[in-house]
């Protein structure tokens, strides 16, 4: 009786085995095909092209529901799988993983695979000398001192001029003469937004008073919005938030006591009462990864890019009823500077 | 400096940390009654995120907010009976059970969340609890914007702490439960059925914990968002232990977490040369001291972490 269980165990155990085999082999069946596949779309739709991608992954730092960063990227990637590419995303991938989901997806066959934020730069330098073939795109600035392979594309968008027209416009729309910045974490985007929307507000009215918070965390949307109450109590009227989830709580306290916001990635104008929202700092994130492919395409793939308000990456979405006229005017007097380049911003990375 | 000391800094300040201290006060009245009883809830978080999820989706399909937070806490309770079954009935370790939990609730959370709402620009949102002012009491200065101006859960949460006190204190209950979390055989030989009161212990800390990831959802910020209990659970461990174990100085551990943390952001509006980083930090680098301080001699029940096993001499 004991040998028949023994006997039934191995039998079992080696059927597993075989299912296992049969699932891998399937998996390197359908490798082999994809290609072709693609070589076959690209022949009717591009045919020039030489250098593609068929498949493509993104690491993200936050998750896709959270109406900003992460959701942009996320849009991004879904118009690039109307197109026919295989996608496929990882969300919340904090500092101990970077390394090692960057070398899953070049394991699995993914021949383009983009970190979304800066804080994924480190990582991915150690991780793109291994994979020779695979294009990688970081949508921020590349780490300091280091030799940076010449398959990775760094993409530093000078978000900061966004901030600088929208601190102007708050300290303009400002009655109290205090606005607000409430922000995520210490990343030098983050703290270029912050630095500049300080600058774009001191240039528009120099008394103008801003006040300053990091809360250390992009999805504790409860803290956001104690935050925003407690800039609130102390005079606030106008808060830039760029801290996706976090800042939706900033927003629903801004909400509540009817003061005026302006929203961040995409036109969060909705999210409020009407009018509330005086813009939203816009980076229009989807064009950030979908324009890559053609670039690829082209061969004119790596090093560093630095697109802003003049290149369209970097917006300002439409004013709120709420702005007069003559303050929309002048706020596009600014952002035109920008654009043609008659006012020169740095970016200020210091905390 | 003159403007902390002043009244329109400090009320305010305090009013914020009620606010901010209620998940906290539920959910560590909750773990005090589970660890009583000798069962540790490590899947607190857990419970908490699918408890704001739930009540959310709740409210938001009924309309109400009262079936929305009842859900809430009966989704936390779900998640307890689940952990209950693993921990007292089939005797597993509850730490593994319980961190197994948490990790389970990040995923079913959003993909639940994304399976009803989908991903779309459009965010579902519910209004949240009103605020109620106690009549009469909501007028004495100071002490009335604080205290008793409030939503209803505030209210609630200090209410729970209270009668948690009464029945471990003053009831025959109370003493079972203590009995069961000190010496289960000793407790099992004068007739008290073992299981069933760290079932009972565990369940109420299930539904507590739902009832304040209920508070973040439908009471704070009218909408879910994902992780958004954000290690609140967690906190609650360390408030039951800085509180010894008792339901009264839970709640004054909770209101010291709270209070700090909105004492923080605070400070941080009013602009400071000190690195943001130590001011994130504060609310944990306070407890931390305050258990270093207060956590001498402090005695946890005896049978605590423990599966029992009937059968055993």
């Amino acid at each position: 009786m004991k040998n028949l269980k023994k006997i039934l165990a191995l039998i079992l155990s080696a059927l597993m085995l075989l299912t296992l085999l049969a699932g891998c082999g399937g998996e390197t069946a359908e490798d082999a095909s994809s290609p072709e596949s693609s070589v076959a779309s690209g022949e009717t739709s591009a045919p020039a092209a030489e250098k593609t991608v068929s498949k493509i992954a993104i690491l993200l730092p936050g998750y896709i529901t959270d109406q900003s960063w992460n959701q942009g990227a996320y849009e991004g990637l879904l118009e690039l799988e109307a197109q026919g590419y295989e996608i496929a995303y990882t969300e919340d991938v904090q500092a101990a993983d970077m390394e090692s989901t960057f070398r899953s997806y070049c394991d699995d066959g993914y021949d383009f695979v983009i970190g979304h934020g800066v804080q994924y730069g480190d990582a991915c330098v150690r991780v793109a000398a291994d994979f020779p073939d695979v294009y990688f795109f970081i949508t921020g600035n590349p780490p300091e001192g280091e030799e940076l392979p010449g398959n990775i594309a760094f993409y530093d968008y000078k978000e900061f001029e966004g901030a600088y027209v929208c601190g102007y416009l708050a300290a303009l729309m400002s009655e109290s003469g205090v606005i607000g910045y409430i922000g995520g974490g210490d990343n030098t985007t983050q703290c270029s937004d912050k630095n500049a929307y300080v600058q774009g507000a001191k240039a528009a009215k120099p008394e103008v008073e801003v006040k300053t918070v990091i809360t250390g965390t992009f999805n504790d949307s409860s803290v956001g919005k104690e935050t925003a109450i407690a800039m609130i109590e102390q005079g606030v009227d106008v808060i830039l938030q760029t801290c996706d989830e976090t800042g939706l709580g900033a927003f629903e306290a801004c909400n509540e006591k009817g003061v005026h916001c302006i929203g961040y990635t995409s036109d969060q104008s909705d999210l409020v009462d009407e009018g509330l929202c005086l813009t939203s700092l816009l980076v229009s994130i989807p064009a950030m990864i979908t324009s890559q492919i053609d670039i690829i395409a082209a061969g004119e793939f790596g090093g560093l890019e630095q697109p802003g308000l003049a290149e369209g990456v970097i917006g300002i979405a439409p004013y709120s009823a709420e702005v007069p006229a003559e303050i929309q005017q002048q706020v596009e007097t600014v952002k035109q500077a920008l654009i043609d380049g008659t006012l020169e911003l740095a970016p200020d990375y210091n905390n | 400096m003159s403007e902390i000391l002043s009244a329109a800094f400090l009320v305010p300040l305090l009013a914020a940390g009620i606010r901010m201290s209620v998940p906290l006060i539920l959910g560590s009245v909750g773990e005090v009654v589970s660890e009583k009883t000798g069962v540790i809830n490590i899947g607190l978080e857990g419970q908490m995120l699918t408890a704001a999820l739930i009540s959310f989706i709740v409210a938001y399909d009924t309309g109400s907010l009262t079936l929305g937070i009842l859900a809430g806490g009966v989704s936390g309770m779900l998640g307890a009976l689940l952990i209950a079954f693993w921990c007292v009935s089939r005797k597993q370790d509850q730490s593994v059970v319980g961190i197994m939990f948490n990790i389970f609730a990040i995923g079913f959370t959003n993909f639940l969340y994304r399976a009803i709402f989908g991903v779309s620009t459009n965010k579902a949102k519910v209004e949240i609890l009103p605020t109620i002012e106690l009549p009469g009491l909501s007028k004495i200065p100071w002490l009335g914007e604080i205290l008793f101006r409030q939503n209803v859960l505030v209210y609630l949460a200090l209410l729970a702490a209270f009668l948690a006190l009464f029945v471990l204190r003053r009831t025959k209950f109370g003493l079972q439960i203590e009995a069961t979390g000190e010496n289960p055989k000793a407790a099992q030989a004068s007739g008290i059925r073992v299981r069933r009161v760290r079932y009972f212990g565990n369940l109420f800390c299930g539904f507590m914990a739902g009832v304040g990831g209920a508070f973040l959802s439908c009471g704070i910020v009218g909408t879910f968002t994902e992780n958004m209990s954000a290690g609140r659970g967690f906190i609650c461990l360390a408030v039951t232990i800085l509180a010894r174990w008792n339901p009264a100085f839970a709640v004054v551990a909770a209101l010291l977490f709270g209070t700090v943390q909105a004492l923080q952001l605070r400070l941080q509006a009013m602009g400071s040369t000190l690195p943001y980083q130590f001011f994130v930090a504060l609310p944990y680098l306070v407890t931390l001291v305050s258990l270093a301080v207060f956590g001498w001699n402090i005695h946890a029940p005896g049978d605590l972490g423990q599966p029992y096993r009937e059968e055993s001499r």
